[in-house]
């Protein structure tokens, strides 16, 4: 008799254990966030949490491969920036599609990836254009879409004190894969502090409604950058606005 | 008979809470989350601590001791007493001459629950060079550096009552971020497609094959005209130095010349000035006053922004107490640039003085910098004769070291430049 109490109690205990360490797992917790939310989700959940983001246009630098155009819906039309680098004022939260034409080597290809915009950056004055979020249009990232695959680029701020110790060029950023079964907006977040979404994949806007394919065409700041006047303490010269809100 | 049963009941009750409630009590201690994760760094903090000081971990790192006292060919030293009494760990500076700012390096615990956001937003977009962070710096009586982080900055050096102190310098911030990227491509599984074979009809008839090959080639065999011959080395001279020094250069140049962004009565002359105040504090943490002039506090029916200005500053200040019977060090450090991209060449001034009393020697100032500053080899200069040993550090990048040769009297100080480029 005493045995089988015994048993029991101990069966009880192993229980006992199994399920708190079961609970302590969950404390951890799982992330609010992950990369297969709706277009515009995220920014939204970011804006409730930090109010001060709100209406904030973040300098943003598009860079597409070198020969192709970048162009940007505004004015109810894709306008095109006439070249491959361009950078323009985007509104944390909003989602904004962009339109990559003649892909050198991709004749007659059209990409239209989406860029959302999560996080701020916090240059000193005078420089924000000198130091947008650096978003970069691959050309893989563009073919593979262009086969119909669905290419989702998280860009980061690399954290400084955990950088990778090499020169890194200013025309390339550097990336890599994450395999199935892993967030990469996740994986960007151990690493650094996220800030831009970038989507690519097999939609053009034949088959749907533009104003819902351009997420409601947010407004978009356009820059025009006057040449670098000193380089002695790296500011850039005065920018000029050529286009405003809905203007 | 009663008694036994009560002993019988108590056992079980005893039986019952050691059994069940014993394990959840040590499951619930060790549950994983944010409160343990704080304590589980504390105490491996405590742990290196610990193991920074037990005599095994000091003597298996750390630079060539010099100074006195020592066999060191590349220090003699003599205007300091041979015998070090005893190291005594210093006052922190943050005490004496430089109020820093509240910590830089601390992050919200929200990591696994929201997009990551430190506790001051800017803090992962500055590169920082300077200081002391995290454990203090310390050295032994062989003069082996513990506690040496990446980015510190600290000089440290001997007096005449045997004390050995060490003076950090200012922190200077470098606006430059840097961006990667993470990638997952997603292919599309519900375009299946089936597709059948209907007919294969394929006849080949092999007609005729010939082939004929001529010699094009052929080959000669000469006989060798004249014969060379290398004659190996007979003799070797191997001279081996400190395992633990990877570059050892004499500073011989110096640029006398002050540069623009020096042109600072703390620099030139080693004085501070409070009319200096605003632009020392916009050399040494130029990235450090910002201001979020671009935010649109609100958007009007007619389409125009009206923009809100709203400030949020930090910067260090400096401040020098009266020094009375007190050795003391000073340790300034200004950069040449606010902000600088991947690529950018930055140099660095550090202007060290002795404010003190008395004279110092043993003079070494040593600067462990981050990963994404990438020192220019022979791009260090020095007023004062000094020996600057580099070697590689923990993060990739360079620890510089820069030796004072001579004994630093009361009233005088030197200048030391470097450059750097940004990874």
């Amino acid at each position: 008799m005493a045995k089988l109490m015994l048993v029991s109690v101990s069966a009880i205990a192993l229980l006992m254990m199994i399920t708190n360490h079961q609970a302590a797992a969950q404390i951890g917790g799982r992330s609010l966030y992950d990369s297969t939310m709706p277009p515009g989700q995220i920014g939204h959940m970011q804006l409730l949490r930090r109010t001060a983001m709100r209406g904030h246009l973040q300098p943003v630098r598009l860079l597409a491969p070198e020969g192709a155009r970048v162009s940007v819906f505004d004015g109810g039309t894709f306008q095109d920036l006439g070249s491959h680098d361009v950078t323009v004022g985007m509104l944390i939260g909003s989602v904004y599609r962009v339109k990559v034409t003649e892909i050198p080597g991709h004749a007659g290809l059209e990409i239209f990836p989406s860029v959302e915009v999560i996080n701020r950056l916090y240059p000193p004055p005078g420089l924000e254009l000198k130091f947008p979020i650096e978003v970069h249009l691959d050309e893989t990232d563009l073919t593979t879409a262009g086969n119909g695959a669905i290419v989702t680029r998280i860009v980061y701020l690399e954290d400084p004190e955990a950088a990778v110790p090499e020169q890194q060029q200013r025309d390339h950023q550097p990336y890599f894969d994450v395999g199935p079964g892993r967030d990469p907006l996740h994986v960007a977040q151990q690493l650094g502090r996220p800030m831009a979404i970038v989507r690519c994949g097999g939609i053009n806007p034949d088959s749907a409604d533009l104003h819902e394919f351009t997420f409601g065409a947010p407004p978009i700041q356009l820059y025009q950058l006057m040449p670098t006047s000193s380089a002695d303490d790296g500011r850039l010269g005065q920018a000029t606005l050529f286009n405003d809100f809905g203007r | 008979m009663r008694n036994h049963a009560k002993k019988h009941r108590r056992y079980w009750v005893k039986l019952i809470i050691g059994v069940v409630v014993g394990p959840c009590i040590g499951v619930q201690l060790a549950l994983p989350g944010p409160m343990h994760a704080q304590d589980e760094s504390t105490s491996l903090r405590i742990a290196k601590f610990i193991e920074l000081e037990s005599p095994e971990s000091s003597n298996l790192t750390g630079p060539i001791p010099h100074g006195p006292g020592t066999k060191n060919p590349l220090m003699p030293r003599t205007a300091i007493p041979a015998e070090v009494k005893s190291v005594v760990t210093p006052q922190h500076p943050c005490d004496t001459y430089i109020v820093p700012t509240p910590s830089l390096s601390t992050t919200m615990n929200l990591p696994e629950l929201a997009i990551k956001e430190p506790m001051l937003p800017w803090r992962d977009e500055v590169l920082i060079d300077g200081g002391d962070r995290n454990l203090r710096v310390q050295v032994d009586q062989d003069w082996t550096v513990n506690g040496l982080d990446t980015e510190d900055t600290i000089a440290h050096f001997d007096t005449y009552a045997g004390k050995r102190l060490i003076q950090p310098s200012n922190r200077v911030g470098i606006y430059s971020p840097r961006f990667r990227a993470v990638r997952k491509v997603t292919n599309l599984v519900d375009a299946h497609s089936n597709m059948q074979m209907a007919l294969v009809n394929d006849q080949t008839i092999l007609l005729h094959s010939g082939s004929t090959d001529f010699s094009t080639t052929t080959v000669q065999n000469q006989q060798l005209q004249r014969n060379r011959l290398a004659m190996s080395a007979n003799g070797f001279r191997d001279q081996t130095r400190g395992v633990n020094v990877d570059n050892v250069t004499h500073l011989t140049v110096f640029d006398n010349r002050f540069k623009l962004y020096e042109d600072l009565q703390i620099i030139r002359y080693g004085r501070y000035t409070g009319s200096e105040k605003l632009r020392l504090a916009e050399g040494i943490q130029r990235a450090a006053t910002w201001s979020g002039d671009l935010e649109v506090l609100s958007t009007v029916s007619n389409l125009r922004l009206i923009e809100g200005n709203s400030v949020m500053a930090f910067a260090e200040s400096i401040g020098i107490k009266n020094m009375v019977d007190k050795p003391a060090l000073q340790l300034v450090k200004i950069a040449n640039k606010l902000a600088a991209e991947v690529g950018e060449e930055v140099e660095f001034t550090l202007r060290f003085d002795n404010i003190g009393n008395q004279e110092i020697g043993n003079v070494t100032i040593l600067d462990n910098l981050t990963g994404r500053l990438e020192y220019v080899p022979g791009s260090g200069q020095c007023s004062l004769d000094a020996n600057l040993i580099t070697e590689l550090n923990e993060v990739g990048s360079t620890k510089l070291r820069w030796e004072i040769t001579d004994p630093l009297a009361v009233g005088n100080g030197g200048i030391i430049r470097f450059i750097c480029i940004v990874r």
